[in-house]
């Protein structure tokens, strides 16, 4: 049942949910009501809501800590509401609020808990416990032997992380994992909790009440009401940009075209370009550019094309090596709201974006920044057709 | 989290750094060996005090190897194997009223217990040689209702206080019930439950003295004796000897706690 741990893991399975349904016995109302809800394979799916709309009830139906009253769920194209609970869970990792780790054993000893349920070898368990440490940065000659109480709580977290990795799941379960991490560390292991699931891609169902880490996190939301009903089930983007309805409008509060630009990488937009010249070059040539493309300045940058500064015609005069102000350098990695904070934080009105290497890829205006909130509604016509990944929304909720 | 005796404090704190733990654990080794050199004094000290005297015909025959001998093993008999019955007894009971199906019935069984043990272990001891007869056997089935809800108690608290998500993140990897009772909850409960097998072994030391008076023997019997007949080194050797094993027999179990403790809690 369980794949072999090999370095390349496999990917996610798709969940199904059909008409779910839990009734708490002595209880009035249903916990969850009738769900429907399909979570694609390889997404972080977020179930957000307030306290009490039973998403963690949900959660818990899908490996059966709680047994659905009626309704199926189906992983992959298995329906696994009837098969054996334990041999289920073993093949879903869980993740929870209090981490969990067995004070009792080592580090290495509690990654190793459900290869030695499924009967991995000794020599196989000790290679892929080293393998998960690194994997979540921990260094594994330090850590393996070490019991949780000697860890911090995010460094135990990510411990919990590796261990519901430990025979790489499909699917995986995370309720509230960094909801009891202090603001900082739960930033940078969110950070790192994306990057990871780049390159593992398991079907991840994750629930939350802070629709923050909601909008972070997920490749979709469903924000769930009274009975884990479903009133909104998409993008963040699309979320943020069309509430479906003032419970959903409520929810995510205010100010969503601006948390919007925080969702639209560099990567899926289309930037401004501007004229560019080399560090070398004179500058005659320079001005040529300058005023072949009728643009006020120019980028200097070296023979790696790394940006290295500003250059206005009128000071051109002092030639192409000194300074001409602060110059905003982003990543394609980063954010439209990354931009607009650095263009702050230097009082430019034009940043330049690198890829990887560092080299010179485009720039972003602040008006077209501007153009992005102010045309929104324009965007969100187009957007309805067009692939998800290149728009650029960021309206007011409606 | 636990509950524990003093003085090992030190051991719940150890450190992750070695340096930091081997110099705690040096420090509770006088601690560990200091209990047996008191012990071993007063031995001598008896032994001194016996010889100093002038023993009559009648305290040589309790005062001599072969009777204290007899009764120092019944004495520890009677103690062994009441405890090795009540472990034997208690635990699982304490497990099983622990188990959400028995939740409901354990406030009862803990009220039939607790009347075992509120009822003066004299009492108890000539009540159980009245219902059923006088003698070793008796002696036990007295000693393991005396003793049995310490074991009980501590099992269950031991249990219950076992942290739920602990519980909740190994059943959700897919541990089975009796998995997790024996991998998660029965090892951290450990030390609560070491501290209450403690107890009933103290209880026992000290109950199997009065085990005379139903004819079951022990070292009782030599205070009896030394009692009866009016010798005073007979009763005082009688009392040291008991006293010198309880407080042995305690600082074994403590040794026990310790070593039993899962590392890491």
């Amino acid at each position: 049942m369980a794949e072999p741990a090999d370095s390349s893991s496999t990917g996610g399975q798709v969940i199904r949910l059909e008409q779910l349904t839990k009734r708490f016995p002595g209880q009035r109302e249903v916990a969850v009501e009738a769900l429907d809800l399909e979570i694609p394979a390889g997404e972080i799916v977020v179930l957000v809501g307030p306290s009490g709309c039973g998403k963690t009830t949900t959660m818990r139906m899908v490996n059966r800590l709680i047994e659905p009253s009626s309704g199926k769920i189906i992983i992959g194209d298995e329906d696994v509401t009837r098969s054996n609970p334990d041999q289920l869970r073993r093949r879903i990792g869980y993740v929870i609020q209090q981490v969990g780790l067995f004070p009792h054993m080592t580090i290495a000893d509690n990654i190793a808990v459900v290869p030695r349920l499924l009967g991995w070898d000794k020599h196989k368990i000790s290679e892929r416990v080293d393998e998960l440490l690194e994997l979540v940065g921990l260094e594994a000659g330090v850590y393996r032997g070490r019991y949780p109480k000697a860890l911090s709580g995010g460094q135990q977290q990510r411990v919990g992380v590796a261990r519901a990795l430990a025979v790489d799941p499909p699917v995986m379960l995370m309720d509230e994992p960094f909801g009891a991490i202090d603001p900082i560390t739960r930033d940078r292991l969110q950070n790192e909790f994306l990057r990871l699931q780049e390159t593992i891609r398991k079907t991840i169902v994750f629930v939350t009440h802070d629709i923050h880490e909601a909008i972070k996190l997920g490749d979709r939301i469903a924000i769930l009401g009274k009975g884990s009903r479903v009133e909104q089930y998409d993008t963040p983007e699309q979320i943020l940009a069309h509430p479906a309805n003032d419970f959903v409008a409520d929810f995510i509060g205010p100010g969503a075209s601006v948390r919007s630009l925080g969702l639209t990488r560099l990567a899926d937009i289309e930037l401004d370009s501007v004229p560019v010249v080399e560090l070398a070059d004179s500058v005659d040539k320079a001005r040529v550019v300058l005023a072949r493309t009728k643009q006020d300045r120019a980028l200097i940058v070296d023979e790696d094309r790394r940006p290295r500064g500003w250059r206005r015609s009128t000071d051109l005069e002092q030639g192409m090596s000194s300074g001409g102000g602060p110059l905003a350098v982003l990543h394609r990695s980063q954010t439209v709201h990354d931009v607009l904070n650095e263009l702050l934080r230097t009082g430019d009105t034009l940043a330049a974006i690198v890829d990887s290497d560092g080299r010179y890829e485009g720039a972003l205006r602040l008006e077209t920044i501007m153009a992005m909130t102010a045309n929104a509604d324009a965007a969100r016509t187009a957007a309805a057709d067009a692939e998800p990944a290149v728009l650029v929304k960021g309206s007011m909720p409606t | 989290m636990t509950i524990t005796s003093g003085g090992e404090q030190a051991q719940l704190h150890d450190a992750a750094s070695t340096g930091v733990e081997s110099r705690a654990n040096d420090r509770s080794l006088a601690g560990i060996f200091l209990t047996p050199a008191l012990l071993i004094g007063a031995l001598i000290a008896l032994y001194l005090y016996v010889h100093s005297k002038t023993l009559d015909s009648i305290e040589k025959r309790p005062l001599n190897r072969a009777f204290l001998t007899t009764h120092f093993i019944q004495h520890l008999e009677l103690t062994g194997l009441s405890t090795v019955l009540v472990i034997l007894t208690a635990i699982p009971l304490g497990i099983l009223l622990t188990r959400p199906a028995m939740r409901r019935a354990s406030p009862v069984v803990l009220a039939i217990v607790n009347v075992g043990q509120a009822v003066p272990s004299i009492a108890l001891l000539v009540l159980f040689a009245i219902w059923f007869n006088v003698g070793f056997r008796y002696a036990i089935v007295a000693l393991v209702v005396y003793s049995f809800l310490p074991v009980l108690r501590n099992t269950m608290t031991g249990l219950q206080r076992v942290d739920r998500s602990l519980i909740d993140a190994a059943r959700g990897m897919g541990m089975t019930k009796p998995l997790v009772l024996r991998r998660v909850e029965l090892p951290l409960a450990v030390p609560v439950m070491m501290a209450g097998i403690r107890t009933a072994l103290i209880i026992n030391v000290g109950t199997a003295t009065l085990a005379t008076f139903t004819s079951a023997g022990g070292l009782g019997s030599v205070i009896d004796v030394g009692l009866k007949l009016d010798r005073r080194t007979v009763t005082i050797t009688g009392a040291v000897l008991v006293a010198v094993l309880a407080l042995a027999i305690d600082w074994l179990a403590g040794l026990a706690e310790r070593v039993l403790r899962p590392r890491g809690i």
